[in-house]
Parts: C-alpha cells; structure tokens; sequence
C-alpha cells in the first residue's frame, strides 16, 4: 500500500476542502518523505485520525484512551457553528487515494454534523470505495463488509499500528497486553502469509479423514477393524483437540480478565491501603455497634434493681427500725400477745396472783401488750427485714453496676463516633464509588487465580490424553500397515489415503519449520536495523531482540538478560521500529515492502543521535516515510540531515486560519531552512 | 410477708399505650416500671387516687420479694413504723397504686416528654437509647 492523496473536507481543523499529496518512491528520484510540519494543536493528529477513520472508520486512536465517540468531534466545530444560523447540516468527509499491487483504490468515507443546543451530533454518511484494475476497468463498492474486507487485505487492521502510528506511542507494542499480543500474532501471520500454510493443514486433515471413512466402509475383518479404530481415535483426537482449544481459550480469557483486574487495581492502589483500613474500621464499628446494643439491652433488665436506689433512704430507715426492735427482743415478742390478752381479762397471772385494773402490774401488762404485734405481722416484718438485709448488702453492687453500664456505653458511644468519622475522612480519601469496588475486585481476582489453577490442571490432563491417544493412533498405524502388507492391500483409495495423511504431516513439519525459521529471520533482520539506529551508548548496553512464540518482542542486555522493563521509552520506539522495518523486510521477501511509515510526532522520545539514525536509514527501507512533526523535534538540524539524503519530497505547512481552523500550505523543500527553527543543539 | 401473687394491678388506663410501649423499649417488664413509678411517687411524697380510671395491667405474682419488701418498707415509713401497715397486701398494693400514678407523673414531666411523640405515646424513632436515657434519669435522681 502506497498512499497518494489525502483529501479533507470541513473534517476536525481542517476548513473547506483541503489536501495533501504524498511523496512516493514512483516519485522523481525515488523522494519517498512528506513531512507535515505544524505546532501542537494545529492538526498533526487531526491528519492521521482523518486517515485512520476513512480506512477503518475508527473515530478515536489508541491514545485516545478514556475517550468516548460521542465525546470527540470530527466535524469542523467553527464551520458548525455557522451553519447553524442557516439551519443547515454541515458535511465532512475524507477521501484517500492509495495504491496496493499495480491497483489504484479511492476510497470516501463522509459525515454530517449539526448543532442542537450546545450539543455538537455527528452522523455518519455512505462510504464510496472504487477500485481501479491493473487492466483499466474500474469497479465500485458499496457493501461495507466487502469494503472491509478489501482493506483488511491491503492492510489488516491488526498490524496497521505496525506502519500507521503515533512515535510517542509506538513503544507500546513492546507493552502489548495478551489480547493485543495474539491479535498482533493473527496479524503478522496474515502479513507473512503464515495462514495460507495453517489453511492448506486444516484442508489436507479434512481430506485424509473423508477418505478413511471411506476406506472403513469399505473393508473387511481385521483390517476393516483397525480402520474403524483409528477413526474413532481420529474422531477422539478431534474432541480433544477441541476441550484443549476451549480450556486454553478459557485460560486465555481469564487471563485477561485477571490482567484487566491487576490494571484496576494498580490505578487504585494508592487506595489500596485506605480500603484496607476502612474494611478494618467497618468491622470495628460493628463490634462496637453490637456491643452498644448488648449494653442497652442488658440496661433494660437493670431499671428494676436500678430502682431500688431510689428508696435506699427508706430500706436503710425501715430495716435499722426493725433491727433495734429485733435486738430489743420486741420482735418476736417474748411472749404471745393472746397470752397477754387472755391474763388481762382473766384478771390474773399464770402464777394465779390476782392482777387488778389500775395496779402498777395491770399498766406494765398494758404497755407491754401495746409493744407486742401479731405472729403474722411479726413474721412479715422478719421476711421483710431479711429482703431488706438482703438489698442493703447488694447496695455497692446495684449502683455500681449502674454506673460501670453508663460507663460502658457512654466509652462505646464514644468510639462508635470516632470511629464513624474516621470512615467517613476515609471515604472522602477513598472517592468515587467506581473505585470503591476494589475490594470487589480482589475477591474477583483470588477466585480467578483459583480457575486459572483448575483450569491449567484440566489442560495438562487433556494433554496426557492426547498423548495417549498419539501413541496408540501410531501403534495402529503401524498394525494398519502391516496388514496391508500381509493382505496385499493396494487399492487407489488407500494409497489416496496414505498419500493425505503424508502430505498432512509435511505441512504441519514445515508449517512448524517456517514459523521457528520466520521469528529468527524476523529477530536477525530486527537487530541488523536496532545495531545501526541505536546511539553508542546503548549499543554497548543492549545485546539483541529476541521475537517471542506469540511475535511480541523482548530485548536481552549484554549478559543476555531480559531486559525489556529497563530501556527507555526512546529505546523502545528505536526497538519497536526496527521490528517493524523487520517484518517488512520479511514480508516483502528482502525487498522494500510496499508500505508507508506513516509517524506521528516521530521523534520527540528521540536523542538527536537516535534522530540522526532514523533519518538516514528509515528512508532505505521503507516504500513511504511520512511525518507528523512538531517544532520542537523537527528543526533545522533535523531538516539538513533529511535534505542530505535527498529522499524528501514533499513539504507541507498547517497554519493557523483563526481559532479552531487550520489550513495545509504546500512549501517547496528548501524553503525548510527558513521557516524552521534552530535547534537547541545548535545552539 | 404474704406477696399475694393473685391481686391484679391496676395502672391508670390512660397511662396503657405508656407501659406497653415502656415495656418493650425501656424495662424488663411491667412490674419493673410499676416498681420504679411507686419509688417515684414515694420519694416525692405524692399519691394519686386512680379513681374510676383504673385498669388491670398486671398480676402481682410477677411483683419479686425485693419489690414486695420496698412496698411494705415505704409502707412502714409512711405508717411510723406500724406493723399493721402491712398487715394487707391489697392495701398496700392499693397504696402503691396511688404511688405510681403519681409517680408516673413526674416521670413523664421530668422525663418522658421529650419521649412522646403525640399524647402519651412513645415515639419509637427516638426511643433506641431509651434505656440507658432511663437509666441515668433514675441515676440523676440520688
């Protein structure tokens, strides 16, 4: 793919139709650069989002993250804004021109926007694809899946961040999350036409177990026997395959989601201590709010006794009454008040002396009669004197319990609202409710890490069946062969048999032979080009990348150590480019791959020497250099070197036309030195 | 002492929604409040006649000794010390009666108001720490 033409209209900054030509090496004297020069904020990003929505029609980019569609505006907002008053939608579009095998492709993807209240709503439009043939003919596309797909051949929407990308991003394909990783591997495999190899193994097993059905059906005895078996085993081996296929897939899955939980939680992980504490907190306050509640209820059954301390003065007074009488031997009586009754009207004592009203003994019996009380009252007073004795001796210990309650309570009080607050200080510190799920998420990940384990064990069980399976698919095959041997078995069907299982197993030997061979050809082309970008001083740190089974990279030190989580962001960009002039390479069989290198703010992670590297050999081996640069990493310094090598075509200006509006002035190379700013290098 | 257990007691029955919802948020039971409105009462030397406004609310077998030896001790203060005070558990029940009624009085002027949502009626959304606050009320009260 080699893009031609950009064409925008009122799309993001860009007012009106505006457009861009791009440098090519079918260009006079092989000049493959473009370099579109602006300030932050003029539209660099604007151009490779416009590219990016017409192929893909993908709103947002990679580095949009956290970004939502309905939050980025495509539409030219200024534009917008005055055709509001009119009432009219406003439309945008981008048009690419590219070319892709002697075959020439424009392709329009459109939109339109409009104002409602402050709220900017952007719909998308229809999508004109047309192809023009090597012979001529031109034909027209409208299915969207079709137009897809044709894009997807050109460039597979997989590795287009492989030639399409952001400088200061590009590194991140050395930080590839799983999921990236094995859509990277899909995509690569596509590139380097890996899958056709894994298509024609899928083709040729398919083949080989149609005809040893047949051949089943078609033979006796033992040997109609030993062809039976070995489709079940074939039929076996399928089921297996697929229940190792599905756990890994599992396994995959749930490696993601633990890896998406780890990325959760290491945003939250300045909070991870705080949600500790206020776990921690809770349940203190729980205890302390069930202890408050004992307390309360344990008070209810003490109001009785707690009563009691009301009437001390009276128990104190009553009982001390009692008390003397009782010493004073008046209770119980000395003698029985009936006693005294029946020598009173008898007139005489149990002596028999006669005992007169008026005397000074009948007045003593009187008052002494007075002192005396009933039996019954008596005994009262005595059960009564002994509850009493009973109550005063409990004294200390009624209202001390009383007062140790309070106490309780009033400390439990005391630290449940110390307690409530520090919860609260902590929520405060703790945020949003998004986050406070943390703990959620902990749980979340333990109970992955337990299925992970399950899972793995389900997987290396399988795979012990599997091998089982292999060795008696091979013993009978051999016993397959020896009978047909004995039995002189030479029809066409089993030689066509034969003749599918071989081809089958020399696919897969060279499928198997291809890749390992592919990722070392990849690894040696990759160092070749890290050896000449890198800047001395890292040449003499870093020893060579190593390109993994699943294609993601790893880099090993001069003691042949990874070393991958140590190198600079400027490293990996340098590592990460060099992989992908690889992979060209490769692709394109030792030619130059017919693919731009399109590069937003190339070189801003970039030391002037690694700068100096890139601009001398990126041009070399690759169809297409364009570049998206800021004043501050594209200067004259840089200019010079890119002018030195003679590859620079094109040279493009955005300029600011008022607020919200920039517009692309086409400048002749040698202008370069004029309009660009001095280098700090330099001075 | 007797402690007749089969006198019914009487409360005044505009006081019913008082110690049923007493019951279940401050005290133990219903002899207990009983118990705490006599004490009440006594120490402030005020009786009240129930009049025609008496309402069984409770039998005095749930009355415990202690309870029934405070009766006839406040009884024998009241009477200077006559044993025939508590010659009758009727009577003294009977007294004790006019005891908590006043008793219940105070309580709720001194206490309870704040308690009573309309009427005399407990509002039960304030009436969680009622026992602790009933509590320290009898505490204030030494």
């Amino acid at each position: 793919m080699i893009l031609d033409e950009l064409v925008m209209k009122n799309f993001r900054q860009f007012r009106g139709v505006q457009r861009i030509i791009f440098a090519s090496e079918a260009d006079e004297g092989g000049k493959n650069v473009t370099i579109i020069f602006g300030e932050n904020g003029r539209g660099k990003t604007g151009i490779f989002r416009a590219i990016m929505f017409c192929l893909y029609g993908e709103r947002c980019l990679s580095q949009d993250e956290g970004v939502t569609h309905k939050e980025l505006y495509l539409v030219n907002s200024p534009v917008l804004q005055e055709a509001t008053s009119d009432g009219e939608p406003v439309e945008s579009y981008v048009e690419l021109h590219f070319r892709h095998k002697n075959e020439r492709y424009s392709l329009k993807r459109s939109l339109q926007g409009i104002l409602d209240g402050d709220e900017q709503l952007e719909q998308l439009g229809p999508v004109v694809f047309s192809r023009i043939q090597s012979d001529g003919n031109t034909k027209n596309y409208n299915d969207p899946d079709e137009i897809k797909r044709i894009i997807n051949d050109v460039l597979d929407r997989n590795v287009k961040e492989y030639f399409l990308f952001d400088g200061e991003k590009i590194q991140r394909l050395t930080l590839s999350s799983v999921e990236q990783k094995r859509e990277i591997a899909k995509g690569i495999k596509n590139l380097l036409n890996i899958d056709a190899l894994e298509k024609a193994i899928k083709a040729t097993q398919k083949l080989k177990k149609t005809l040893n059905t047949e051949l089943g059906k078609r033979a006796t005895d033992e040997y109609k026997r030993v062809i039976f078996q070995l489709n079940e085993l074939d039929e076996s081996r399928d089921i297996l395959e697929d229940q190792i296929r599905q756990t890994e897939e599992e396994q995959y899955h749930a490696d993601v989601e633990k890896k998406q939980i780890d990325k959760k939680l290491e945003e939250c992980k300045e909070i991870l201590h705080l949600l500790k504490e206020r776990t921690g907190t809770e349940e203190k306050l729980k205890y302390e709010e069930e202890q408050a509640k004992n307390l309360l209820a344990e008070m209810k059954t003490r109001t009785g006794k707690a009563s009691l301390m009301l009437v001390f003065k009276t128990i104190d007074h009553v009982f001390g009454s009692i008390d003397k009488k009782k010493q004073k031997g008046e209770i119980p009586s000395e003698i029985r008040k009936d006693l005294i009754e029946k020598i009173l009207t008898e007139k005489r004592c149990i002596c028999s002396r006669e005992i007169l009203p008026g005397t000074e003994s009948f007045n003593q019996i009187i008052l002494w009669k007075n002192k005396s009380a009933d039996t019954d009252l008596e005994s009262a007073a005595l059960d009564m004197w002994r509850y009493l004795s009973g109550i005063r001796n409990h004294r200390d210990d009624i209202s001390g319990t009383v007062e140790t309650l309070l106490l309780k309570y009033a400390n439990c009080k005391n630290e449940i609202e110390k307690l409530r607050s520090k919860i609260e200080n902590l929520n405060n510190q703790i945020g949003t409710s998004e986050r406070k799920d943390t703990a959620d998420l902990e749980k979340h990940r333990e109970n992955i890490e337990e299925k992970l384990i399950k899972l793995e064990a389900k997987r290396i069980n399988l795979k012990a069946d599997l091998d089982i399976l292999e060795s008696d698919y091979e013993r009978l095959s051999e016993q397959r062969k020896v009978l047909e041997k004995e039995e002189n078995i030479k029809n066409e069907l089993v030689q066509r048999a034969h003749l599918a299982e071989d081809t089958c197993n020399a696919l897969q030997a060279v499928y198997d032979e291809f890749t390992d061979e592919i990722k070392l050809k990849i690894a040696d082309e990759a160092n070749k080009y890290f050896v000449q970008l890198l800047d001395k001083e890292s040449r003499e740190t870093l020893r060579s990348i190593l390109v993994k089974d699943d294609y993601s990279l790893q880099i090993l030190d001069r003691w042949g150590k990874p070393f991958l989580a140590n190198i600079s962001a400027g490293q990996r960009q340098i590592m990460s480019i060099s992989f992908i002039a690889a992979l060209a390479n490769i692709a394109a069989s030792g030619k130059i791959l017919e693919m731009p290198l399109f590069m937003d703010t190339p070189f801003s992670r970039l030391s002037f020497e690694h700068r100096k590297n890139l601009i001398e050999m990126v041009p070399g081996f690759c169809a297409q250099w364009i570049l998206l640069a800021t004043d501050t990493e594209f200067r004259k310094q840089e200019a010079a070197l890119l002018r030195k090598n003679n590859r620079w075509g094109k040279f493009y200006l955005l300029q600011s036309d008022g607020p919200g509006i920039t517009i692309i002035k086409e400048r002749v190379v040698a202008d370069s030195q004029y309009i660009l700013s001095d280098s700090v290098e330099e001075s | 002492m007797n402690m007749s257990g089969d006198i019914r007691v009487k409360t005044d029955r505009k006081y019913r929604n008082l110690y049923n919802d007493l019951k279940n948020f401050a005290v133990g039971d219903m002899h207990e409040l009983f118990f705490l409105c006599s004490c009440l009462g006594f120490r402030a030397k005020k009786k009240k006649n129930l009049g025609g406004n008496g309402e069984d609310r409770f039998w005095s077998r749930t009355i415990t000794p202690e309870e029934y030896a405070c009766y006839y001790a406040m009884m024998l203060e009241e009477s200077n010390m006559d044993l025939s005070a508590i010659k009758d558990d009727t009577t003294i029940i009977s007294e004790m009666e006019k005891y908590a009624n006043a008793g219940m009085e105070i309580l709720l002027d001194d206490f309870l108001s704040e308690y009573c949502s309309s009427g005399l009626k407990l509002d039960s959304s304030i009436s969680k720490e009622l026992p602790k606050a009933l509590l320290h009320f009898i505490y204030e009260q030494l």
